[in-house]
């Protein structure tokens, strides 16, 4: 069974290219996308369209941008930590074009489990992909999260 | 044996002893005013001998004024109605000079009741007189302050010239008028000059600071000073009170602390400015960065997906996109440097020129750049912006290089009494003069992107960094003859 890969991205640009990279790396992954901070909570708490827990399953990893529209990636990400267990404990890899350290800083503080810049090279890119999941999904052993979700690997 | 307290009630002892009184003129009247009898004291008072004032009416005491109004002849009128006649007033002595007399008459009857005659006693209060007047007119002379006396009530009693001035009432307008006449309405009505009374009864004294009005009904800031005053019984009689305008002091105090409060906004006027550019600075790099990682990837995709082998316009197409992509990153880094050394704090330290220089070489190891410091010269700048300086210079040099020639940089450093000159030097295409001042403005560029690439803000980040150290820039160079940039930075 596949690991479900939340994304939270709000360029479809960028979501397409993610996807393109996904694909070009020929990794065995499903790809949820979502465009923005609520649109993440309602899916992370299983709200309207994302209570049917068989088709939106739980997610093994969210890739989190911050500069989101609605509620930015820091607010996501505050309020995942504060949910109940086991929900609390979805792993979250921040994924953005920003490198201030300040935002470095504040993702971790507030439980990011890693921080991933997006490359501005396309072939960047899918070696970025290729490093994500072959950390996150191939190596990590990942949190149980609940209905649907995927276990370690 | 004679008993002395008998010896002493004889009428004759009585009467030396009046005689030999000095600091009063003790001497009787007549029923007609005639004076009947004549003491030393009189005699020393009024200047008489016995013999020449004796049967003479006693209105020559008087001054002529009060001649004229009877005033003598009304005393003795009332002292018989009612025994006794007390007077403070003006008396003139036998050489025409006046004193000030406290002056008591007495009717005088026999067993059966009827007049006599009068007793006078007079005494000289002129210099008691002359320094209540002295000190009257102090007060009312005094003209910086206004001092009032008020009755154990609150209304006013006397006032000075320093009152009329500063309240602008006369003291005819205003004597008899209740002190909260100079108090603001709202003052009044929270009983405010009450409260000031009864204070400085409790304490003593009542200190305050506030707005007064006058007359004409404009305000003004006073300092008051209430004071109760008490006769020798220890009854409150009334109040002095001193005030001052302080209205120049007042409006001072105002306008310093408007100053202030201005400051203090623009101050947070500029921390909002600075956070402003911060956010703004910070979407421009996200946002305009987005859409050219949309550009190149879809240029990288495109190149993968079309069908192989690709046509050499094909490519080279692609390598445009890409390429464009390139400069405009360059363009959004440098505009992001230059944004940030434009604003915000920079921390200056005292470092040694050598350790930036390393940093600089060690950046550029490639290039062929020869350096001579000056040993142990140590300036006062932030390392990491002047590194940038220095690299953009460096970079520059190595750049416009003559055509087919390698680029060849020195970097000289010395010290020149309180700043340490750097200057770079190349031998490369050089600047003609008349274009030296444009090429330390921002988006200034003499030559295409194509032959020399570059965003046009290297220079100007250049200046900027020397300024915010407090330093200069400059530049000398001929067209063809390689250029020497230079920046001067605070010696440590």
């Amino acid at each position: 069974m596949e690991h479900l890969l939340l994304l939270v991205e709000d360029d479809d640009a960028d979501a397409l290219l993610i996807a393109r990279a996904i694909r070009k790396a020929q990794i065995s992954v499903r790809l949820q996308r979502v465009k923005d901070g609520d649109e993440a909570v309602d899916y992370l708490d299983g709200r309207t369209v994302y209570a049917d827990r068989v088709r939106y399953p739980r997610p093994s990893v969210v890739l989190l941008d911050i500069k989101l529209p609605r509620r930015d990636g820091f607010e996501v990400i505050s309020w995942l930590r504060g949910q109940p267990t086991p929900l609390s404990r979805t792993a979250v890899v921040m994924f953005t074009s920003s490198g201030r350290s300040a935002d470095v800083n504040r993702a971790y503080e507030l439980g990011a489990n890693s921080y991933l810049r997006k490359p501005e090279q396309h072939s960047d890119l899918v070696d970025a992909i290729n490093a994500f999941h072959d950390f996150w999904l191939s190596r990590c052993a990942l949190p149980e999260v609940g209905p649907g979700a995927v276990r370690d690997a | 044996m004679t008993d002395p307290l008998k010896d002493l009630q004889t009428e004759r002892v009585l009467r030396l002893l009046v005689d030999s009184v000095r600091d009063y003129a003790i001497f009787m009247l007549t029923t007609e005013g005639q004076v009947a009898s004549w003491n030393v004291g009189a005699e020393r008072i009024k200047g008489y001998a016995p013999e020449e004032i004796i049967g003479r009416h006693f209105r020559t005491f008087y001054p002529e004024k009060e001649q004229q109004e009877r005033k003598p002849e009304n005393e003795l009128v009332v002292a018989a109605a009612v025994g006794r006649f007390e007077d403070e007033g003006w008396r003139i002595r036998k050489n025409g000079s006046r004193f000030w007399a406290n002056v008591i008459i007495v009717a005088v009857r026999d067993e059966a009741g009827d007049l006599v005659g009068f007793g006078k006693i007079t005494r000289d209060l002129t210099g008691r007189r002359n320094a209540e007047a002295r000190f009257r007119r102090v007060v009312e002379g005094v003209r910086d302050y206004a001092i009032v006396t008020l009755d154990a009530d609150g209304m006013v009693r006397s006032w000075n010239a320093g009152a009329q001035r500063l309240k602008q009432y006369s003291e005819a307008e205003i004597l008899g008028a209740p002190v909260s006449r100079f108090y603001i309405p709202e003052d009044v009505a929270s009983r405010r000059p009450q409260r000031g009374l009864a204070t400085a009864v409790e304490r003593g004294e009542y200190r305050d600071e506030a707005w007064r009005v006058r007359k004409d009904g404009t305000r003004f800031w006073s300092s008051i000073a209430i004071t109760p005053i008490r006769d020798d019984d220890g009854q409150l009689i009334g109040f002095s009170e001193v005030i001052r305008d302080m209205t120049d002091r007042k409006l001072l105090m105002e306008q310093i602390q408007q100053h202030a409060n201005d400051l203090e906004q623009r101050i947070a006027e500029r921390d909002r400015t600075m956070a402003d550019l911060e956010s703004f600075n910070y979407s421009v790099s996200h946002d305009l960065r987005a859409p050219l990682r949309a550009i190149e990837g879809f240029a990288a995709a495109l190149a993968e997906d079309l069908p192989t082998p690709l046509t050499s316009e094909v490519h080279e197409d692609l390598r445009q996109i890409t390429s464009a992509v390139k400069r405009m990153n360059a363009l959004i880094d440098d505009l992001l440097d230059y944004s940030r050394v434009s604003r915000g704090d920079i921390e200056m330290a005292d470092i040694a020129l050598a350790d930036v220089m390393a940093g600089v070489l060690h950046i550029d190891p490639g290039a062929s750049i020869r350096t001579a410091i000056e040993p142990g010269v140590r300036v006062r700048v932030q390392r990491s912006a002047l590194t940038q300086a220095l690299l953009n210079l460096v970079d520059n040099a190595l750049k416009f290089h003559k055509p087919g020639l390698p680029p060849t940089v020195d970097i000289v450093a010395s010290r020149r009494e309180n700043t340490v000159r750097i200057a770079v030097k190349d031998a490369g295409i050089g600047i003609a003069p008349e274009h030296h001042a444009r090429i330390f403005q921002i988006f200034q560029r003499l030559h295409s992107t194509a032959a020399y690439p570059g965003t046009g803000i290297g220079l100007a980040l250049v200046k900027r960094i020397a300024e915010r150290f407090g330093g200069t820039v400059g530049v000398e160079s001929e067209a063809g003859k390689g250029s020497t940039f230079w920046i001067d930075v605070p010696a440590a």
